[in-house]
Formats: structure tokens, C-alpha cells, sequence
């Protein structure tokens, strides 16, 4: 509030001489799910432990027809339970089976295999799945300007500065009729070329930064979809890179990330 | 306990004479005499729609109740209190969040309309009907084999 | 008004009418006291889903099957990807019903547009059905489907003379 009202009394003093710029939050949304803390993988694996205990026996005889060689296979895959059989003492209490289920365990189902082991080959349908690491080699290298870097997490595009400190791309606004999500898409062109499928995600700006002289930067939001994004002439900037909020803070000063970090997700 | 060991000793005999009391053997084997009870005596379609329904049902094949001692059932209480309280936290962390850029917008409009009303106005415009683009994907649990579109050409 | 009211809470309470109807045996109701009503639990598995473009997504199902492969998705239809150049478009039903259709009668649907030329000739005059029908007789080894249409046109006739069968059996 305080910083409002200074604002507006720097408004009144500068007049018209003020200066607009657009600035861009430019960001990459995640590709793969966050990650998962430890309370939380231990929460999931306990519920989903209890939801396995508490499901009902599974009924084979609906998804294997009677007589077929899939429900053969199927029969022969699982490990059946102890059977109760007169006059034996059973330690863990007297099995109670149902459905070929022992009722008071969860049902382990062995699933026969149908994809083929040897095949390696991409054209092969039936090939096991294996998924893709979520550690890409962009990771592995350290490189902050790839986009293929911490995929779980939502990437924002830093430029730096010919003083050598770390910001959102602005783009100065000559024209008053050129809105401001508008002149700031231009610029990231203008900035990283004309090959960049960007989303701008509302024309209202999200927050302002005041400079010293007197100058204001609005700050406007906007996904990166496509293309590739390659400083185009250093004039204004030598460097841009791809980073996570956590990695901001440790980029910019403290002061300029009290103003923006707010704005940027946690994941 | 004795059956297996009779087992052995006959199988042990049969070795060691075995045409000799194969008579012997002769009455010990089983026949399968005719079905007395009649088994399946639905017609298909109707044995179908049974099937199809004892999935639906629960009957033979619910399983036990969980009995949990009462060291047990406080452990499962914490557990579930524990998880409330993480809840609570990321949902005030993000009301916080969500305040703070609220608050900023408003900010920043308010600066706006002093500093330029025309640039104002075009950034109040209400949209309508703006929808999100095809190319924004729902994360997924692990990623694809081309991890991001670098040749994207403009019409 | 009573009437129809009883007449309602009987065809309510009443078997389900249907042509194709099932008498499935009656089981004694099973009554589930107050308090020991348990939800539905079905048995699922854990599934790996690939999608087209290699991603993989983890899920649960009552299918058994441990992983899916998706070979046709959003992942590359090019519906969804408007802007993507590199998609290799694969279709799923490439050996499917449909496509075998396709190939095998194909032809019919390219020369249906000559077989309804025709039949629109042979509608307005009713009279030339015979002399048409003679022309089709005449070129039988083009076997098209107006030749049916030429039949049904030209000796479709009501019996009105006989026993009509009916559904009742003679009593005896």
C-alpha cells in the first residue's frame, strides 16, 4: 500500500515524461508430473496398500472364457492360497477362501506375460513398455538454456543483462495503441525469433515493477508451445536461460524477487 | 501321516515286480462313475447375464473386515490427521499466493489507468470465449520420446 | 384416478417387458443391516499406458493387463496438433473390419451413383419397367444392384388368395 502510494505521487511528479515498458513472464508448463515428496509417497503407497486389501476378489471367469488357452495360462500363472485342510494347527489363523482368495489378505495376481521378451525392436507392438527417464540429458549436463531441462517443473525465460544481472525480458512501448500483451509477444520475437509459438495467457498485466528513473514495467504472461528459442543480436542482452523459481531466487536479488516471485508457480 | 509312506513302498514294489502285482493294483484304481448331478443347466445366454452380474455383486467375494487393534487404529488416525494438516498448509500457501497476485494486478491496473487510460482500456477488454491451445499437453508420468516441437514454422 | 394409480405401482413393481426378456433364477435377498453396508470395491490393476508419442502414464483398471499401448491418441492426430509437421499418422484400423470392407467392396460404392441414375429413370415412368427389366436380363453379366431394383418394381404383388400363416397352431 505504501509503495501505491508512492507510485502514484512519482506519477504526478514525472507527468507525462514517464516511460512503459512491457515485460514478459515467459514460461514453459511442466511436461511430466511433479514430484512427489516423501510424506506424500508414503501417504499414497499406505492408501493405496489399504484400498488392495479392501478390493474385492477379482472375477476371472468374466474377463477368461471357460475353456479358452487364456484362461489356462491365466490359472497357471497365480500362486494359489493355503488351502485349509482338518487337524492342522495354522499359525496365522485359519485360512477362510473364497474364489480361490484368501479373505483376509489382499489378492495377488500374477498376470501371464503376453508381449515378447526378446523383441527390442520400436516397430514391434508387443514389445514391453519401458518408460522414458524423467532425468533428461539436459539435466545431466547442466544446461540452463535448454527447455528440455526439469521437465516436472515449470521453467521461466531469464535474460541477462549487459550489467550482468539476471531479469525478465521488457521490451520498451513506443506506441499507445499497440496493447500491452501485444508489443510484449513482438519483443519476445524480436528477442528470440520470429519462429516461436507463444500463448499469452490474458491482456491484463500481472504486476508492475517501478524503476528508479521513473519508468514502469508491466508484467504480462505467456506460455512457450513451439519453436525454438535462440537470442536473436545481443543488444540488450548476452544471455538468456530456462529457470525454476527456486533457481530464480538464487539468480536475481532479493528485492527484485520479492516483487515477482509471487507470480510464479511452485511447481 | 502313513499315506505317503504306503505310497512309497508300493511304487518301490511295482519296481521291483512289476507284472507280478499289477493284479494286485487292479481294484485300487478309480473310475469315474456318471454324473449324478446335473451341472449347468442354464441355457448360454442366461448363464451369460449371471456371470455378468455376480461381478456387479459383492457376494463371495468381499473380503474380511480390517481389525486393527487400538495401537493401530491411532497410528491409521495420525496418518489421515497428518495428511489433513499437509492439505491445509499447500491450500494456505496457495490462498496466500493467489491474494498476493490478486493484489499486484490490481496494482498494476491501477498504475496503468494513471499512466496511460488508452492502454488501459485495451487491457481490460473482457475475453470471451478464449480457450486454451491444442499444443498444451496434460503432464504425464513419464515423458515422450521427442520432448519438445523445435521446428515450428509460421504460416 | 385411484385406479390408475395401483395400475402404476403394479407395472412399476412388475419384470421388465421385453422382447429378448431373461428369466434369471431368483436368489434369496441378501439384507444388509443398518450400519454394514460397505462400498464397492472392484479389483484393479496398476496399468502402464504408453501413448503414441512414447510418454507413459500410469493408471488403474479393471481390465487384466498390466500395460497398454495406445497406436492412435491425441498425441499425434493431427486434429490435435495443428501445428506439428513431423507427425507420422498411423491409423489403427489399417487391417480392421472397416478397411477390409472398404477394399473388398469398394467398387459398389464408386458405381452407386449409376445405379441411382437408373433407378430415378425407372420412378417417373412405370410403364417402362418392363422393357427395362428385359434389358437387364439381357446384360447378366453385369451383375450391378439395379437389378434388384428392376424386380421389386415390376412384380411386386399382393397374394390375396390361400391360408395366411399365423402364429396359432391348428388345435386338433
Amino acid at each position: 500500500m505504501i509503495s501505491f502510494r508512492r507510485s502514484l505521487a512519482d506519477v504526478a511528479q514525472n507527468g507525462s515524461g514517464s516511460r512503459i515498458a512491457a515485460g514478459l513472464i515467459l514460461s514453459r508448463t511442466p511436461i511430466v508430473t511433479p514430484d512427489i515428496n516423501q510424506l506424500e509417497s508414503q501417504y499414497y503407497e499406505y492408501q493405496s496398500q489399504l484400498r488392495r486389501r479392501l478390493m474385492w476378489t477379482f472375477p476371472y471367469y468374466f474377463y477368461y472364457k471357460k475353456g479358452t488357452v487364456a484362461e489356462r495360462r491365466f490359472i497357471s500363472a497365480q500362486r494359489g492360497p493355503i488351502s485349509r485342510q482338518p487337524g492342522v494347527w495354522y499359525p496365522k489363523g485359519v485360512p477362510d477362501i473364497k474364489h480361490n482368495r484368501e479373505r483376509s489378505k489382499k489378492q495377488e495376481i500374477v498376470l501371464p506375460r503376453e508381449n515378447s521378451e526378446g523383441s527390442q525392436n520400436d516397430d514391434d507392438l508387443s514389445r514391453p513398455i519401458i518408460p522414458n527417464s524423467r532425468i533428461t540429458q539436459a539435466d545431466e549436463r547442466g544446461d540452463l538454456s535448454s527447455l528440455e531441462r526439469q521437465l516436472a517443473r515449470t521453467l521461466y525465460l531469464l535474460v541477462q543483462t549487459d550489467r550482468g544481472e539476471w531479469r525478465f525480458p521488457s521490451f520498451q512501448v513506443q506506441n499507445d495503441d499497440v496493447p500491452l500483451h501485444i508489443r510484449a509477444e513482438e519483443g519476445i520475437k524480436e528477442l528470440g525469433g520470429q519462429e516461436l509459438l507463444t500463448w499469452s495467457v490474458s491482456n491484463t498485466p500481472a504486476g508492475v515493477l517501478q524503476n528508479s528513473n521513473g519508468s514502469h514495467e508491466f508484467l504480462m504472461k505467456s506460455h512457450i508451445l513451439a519453436g525454438k528459442f535462440e537470442l536473436q543480436g545481443k543488444k540488450n542482452f548476452q544471455s538468456f536461460a530456462w529457470l525454476t523459481k527456486d533457481e530464480i531466487q538464487r539468480h536475481v536479488d532479493d528485492r527484485y524477487f520479492a516483487e515477482t516471485g509471487f507470480l510464479l508457480a511452485d511447481i | 501321516m502313513t499315506l505317503p509312506t504306503t505310497i512309497t513302498t508300493t511304487t518301490q514294489s511295482i519296481k521291483n515286480t512289476p507284472i507280478t502285482n499289477s493284479l494286485k493294483l487292479a481294484p485300487l484304481t478309480l473310475t469315474r462313475g456318471k454324473r449324478t448331478k446335473s451341472k449347468g443347466t442354464l441355457p448360454p445366454l442366461v448363464q451369460r447375464a449371471v456371470t455378468q452380474l455376480s461381478v456387479l455383486s459383492a457376494s463371495r467375494k468381499q473380503p474380511k473386515l480390517l481389525k486393527v487393534s487400538r495401537e493401530d487404529f491411532i497410528k491409521h488416525q495420525t496418518i489421515h490427521h497428518c495428511w489433513s494438516i499437509y492439505q491445509k498448509e499447500l491450500r494456505e500457501k496457495r490462498n496466500v499466493q493467489l491474494k498476493l497476485q490478486y493484489k499486484s494486478t490490481k496494482n498494476a491496473m491501477d498504475i496503468l489507468q494513471q499512466l496511460s487510460p488508452k492502454m488501459f482500456e485495451a487491457a481490460n477488454v473482457p475475453e470471451d470465449g478464449k480457450r486454451f491451445p491444442m499444443e498444451l499437453k496434460v503432464p504425464t508420468e513419464f515423458p515422450p520420446n521427442k520432448l519438445w516441437n523445435y521446428t515450428f514454422k509460421k504460416d | 384416478m385411484l385406479r390408475s394409480l395401483v395400475f402404476k405401482r403394479f407395472a412399476s413393481a412388475g419384470p421388465p417387458q421385453g422382447s429378448s426378456q431373461l428369466s434369471i433364477p431368483r436368489r434369496p435377498a441378501k439384507k444388509i443391516r443398518l450400519g454394514k453396508a460397505r462400498p464397492a470395491i472392484y479389483h484393479q490393476f496398476d496399468v502402464l499406458v504408453e501413448l503414441s508419442d512414447g510418454s507413459v502414464v500410469r493408471r488403474r483398471s479393471q481390465f487384466p493387463k498390466n500395460e497398454i499401448r495406445l497406436i492412435q491418441d491425441q498425441r499425434n492426430n493431427p486434429l490435435w496438433n495443428p501445428t506439428r509437421t513431423d507427425l507420422v499418422v498411423v491409423d489403427a484400423n489399417a487391417s480392421g473390419k472397416v478397411d477390409r470392407f472398404k477394399q473388398k467392396y469398394g467398387s459398389i460404392f464408386s458405381n452407386e451413383d449409376t445405379s441411382k441414375s437408373v433407378q430415378q429413370e425407372g420412378q417417373p415412368g412405370a410403364k417402362k419397367t418392363e422393357s427395362e427389366a428385359e434389358s437387364a436380363a439381357g446384360d447378366e453379366d453385369e451383375f450391378g444392384m439395379d437389378d434388384y431394383l428392376s424386380m421389386l418394381n415390376d412384380s411386386s404383388k399382393q397374394i390375396k388368395t390361400g391360408k395366411l400363416a399365423t402364429k396359432k397352431r391348428d388345435k386338433k
